[in-house]
């Protein structure tokens, strides 16, 4: 399947796909628009606002998808109980930092039904798995929006202390965290669980138990349960070492519910994969499926792994009025080899090839063995 | 090799100071001449001097693994980093200053030249209050003395610079300080070191 002759930017998605096909799951291919609504509904869904919107023939306003989970969310049937689903699409996103959209290649997971303890570990692998394909040397993060969200439920704040509070965990700052939390009173079990989630282990075990040690209520517990399930499962495909808690880690509490995951590869200084529970996502669409899935941003990938290549082509092959029979012979002969190949009549000013070749000469040498 | 974005100035030289006090000290970085880059090869560290409000981002892109930065900084461009320690030094506050004797005129949008237009913005959102954003590059006390804007926000230390231009302080936005910050991916990568960075510092505190 894989031509020696691909680049390795062609050939990473095609394992991608062969390796979601292995565990079952099947294509899903989408349109590149969905109506404005579907998106402006499920902002918070999306890392940043801003989606690029034209109007259609009809009036309505549409928009180039700078998602694919949400349409997955909105188009499956309330009846479809198990549903196992990967895409290789573009979206349309502004990147942080740009003030201009960028077409973005994204590939992604999704496992609409996923229950608790084997899918979960099912996803996680397949996310590790993924990962390892770019480079073996990469961590995934794993956090839980279960944990979080009990936890800030127990310290009664209101919502713009707790999306300041939010914030600061994310960027792991305890100054801020203080900050966060100085006009309210909390009992000393309530602060500690707040900012040991900054401050985990990097054992596996140890966090869990920290963790655990924490906890305040059942919810709090049981996502302590669920990880531990996972985790057991995820020793036996030997990824145990390739993973961190870390709770720093908090995707947008409306949507994710559980388990929560991001994917590092050494060298590359953002997470390019993300991933987790977003049963509420199907929530708001009034299914009751529950549902998991990740998805990758290949565009990050390209400029720190692909090592720019040396030559265009290995072999230019200059042709004068020799036959196009002849030509075609010549070209045959050339990728029987497993070189690539580029005919021309001219030198072409901007190609580079490991060698170039006048087909005048290859036919005369040919003359010649024959005699 | 452990990539250290520190700010030039007198913040970074304290930041350098935090860290051969806890024995990353590295050769040339005492001395006083123009070169931008230090590197250790023996210890694996290079130090970088860059301009204090590009720290976030060499470390946001990963040209640094970790850089020490004022939170002001961090505030106004919201850099998706670790912040992982107070330093407790390069203290100082945002601020809302005006002229002496100034008073909010309500029936009009408020004039505010800064430098930092995101704290600001944010700032005057909290509060509702809606503002006319006078974005400049420094000397912002001037703004207010000529007419160019009503008040400014800016960050306040001593409170010398104001008082010497007639501005007092309004209201206050936020505290700040130097903070160790990280790359939250290269802190998977590097977490053994950095935490022990982290810890040694924290100690020293």
């Amino acid at each position: 399947m894989a031509n020696p002759n691909m680049s390795w930017e062609e050939r990473l998605p095609m394992q991608l796909r062969s390796l979601y096909r292995s565990y079952g799951y099947q294509i899903y291919k989408m349109s590149d628009f969905e109506t404005y609504d579907l998106y402006r509904e499920n902002k918070n869904f999306l890392s940043d606002n801003n989606v690029l919107t034209f109007t259609d023939i009809d009036g309505r306003l549409m928009a180039l998808k700078p998602d694919v989970t949400i349409s997955i969310a909105k188009d499956t049937k309330p009846e479809e109980m198990i549903r196992k689903l990967f895409y290789s699409e573009h979206v349309f996103r502004r990147m942080p930092g740009a003030n201009q959209f960028t077409e973005i290649k994204q590939m992604g997971l999704e496992y609409i039904g996923a229950d608790t303890g084997y899918a979960e570990a099912e996803v996680i692998s397949l996310a590790c798995q993924s990962l390892a394909a770019i480079n073996q040397e990469y961590f995934l993060g794993v956090s839980h929006m279960g944990y979080i969200s009990a936890l800030m439920d127990e310290l009664k704040i209101d919502d713009p202390t707790q999306e300041i509070l939010l914030q600061a965990i994310g960027r792991k700052s305890a100054g801020d965290i203080a900050i966060a939390l100085k006009d309210i009173c909390l009992t000393k079990k309530q602060q500690a669980a707040v900012f040991s989630l900054i401050d985990l282990p990097a054992s596996l075990d140890e966090a869990l138990d920290q963790l655990r040690s924490m906890a305040l209520n059942t919810d709090m517990l049981n996502a302590i349960s669920e990880l531990e399930a996972v985790f057991s499962a995820c020793e036996v495909w030997g990824l145990k070492p390739r993973l961190r808690m870390e709770l720093s880690l908090l995707n947008d509490l409306e949507y994710y519910n559980g388990i929560v995951f991001q994917g590092y590869i050494k060298g590359l200084p953002r997470a390019i994969l993300s991933g987790g529970r977003y049963d509420k996502l199907l929530q708001r669409f009034g299914k009751s499926q529950p549902a998991l899935g990740f998805a990758i941003y290949l565009n990050d990938i390209w400029g720190a792994f692909v090592q720019p290549r040396d030559y265009d082509v290995d072999i230019l092959l200059i042709y004068t009025d020799q036959t196009p029979c002849q030509i075609a012979e010549a070209v045959q002969e050339i990728l029987a080899e497993g070189k690539t190949v580029l005919a021309a009549k001219d030198i072409p000013p901007e190609i580079s090839a490991r060698q170039v070749v006048q087909l005048n000469d290859i036919l005369a040498t040919k003359e010649n063995d024959k005699c | 090799m452990l990539n250290i974005a520190l700010p030039t100035g007198r913040m970074g030289e304290k930041a350098y100071r935090c860290f051969a006090d806890i024995g990353y000290a590295c050769p040339g970085m005492e001395n006083q001449n123009r070169k931008l880059v230090f590197v250790d090869e023996k210890r694996g560290l290079r130090y970088m001097l860059v301009k204090p409000k590009d720290v976030a981002m060499y470390v946001e892109y990963g040209a640094a693994d970790i850089g020490v930065v004022g939170r002001d900084v961090i505030m106004e461009s919201q850099p998706d980093i670790y912040e992982l320690l107070d330093l407790e030094f390069g203290k100082c506050r945002f601020a809302v200053a005006a002229p002496e004797g100034w008073h909010d005129d309500l029936s009009r949008p408020l004039r505010v030249a800064t430098t930092y237009c995101h704290v600001t913005s944010e700032y005057f959102l909290s509060v509702g209050r809606q503002i006319e954003t006078i974005m400049l590059h420094g000397s912002v006390e001037l703004a207010p003395l000529i007419g160019l804007s009503d008040v400014i926000v800016d960050i306040v230390e001593s409170g010398t610079t104001l008082r010497e231009n007639k501005l007092v302080v309004v209201a206050e936005i936020a505290p700040s300080s130097a903070r160790l910050i990280a790359n939250k991916s290269s802190y998977q990568f590097n977490r053994e070191l950095i935490d022990e960075i982290r810890s040694k510092m924290e100690a020293a505190k």
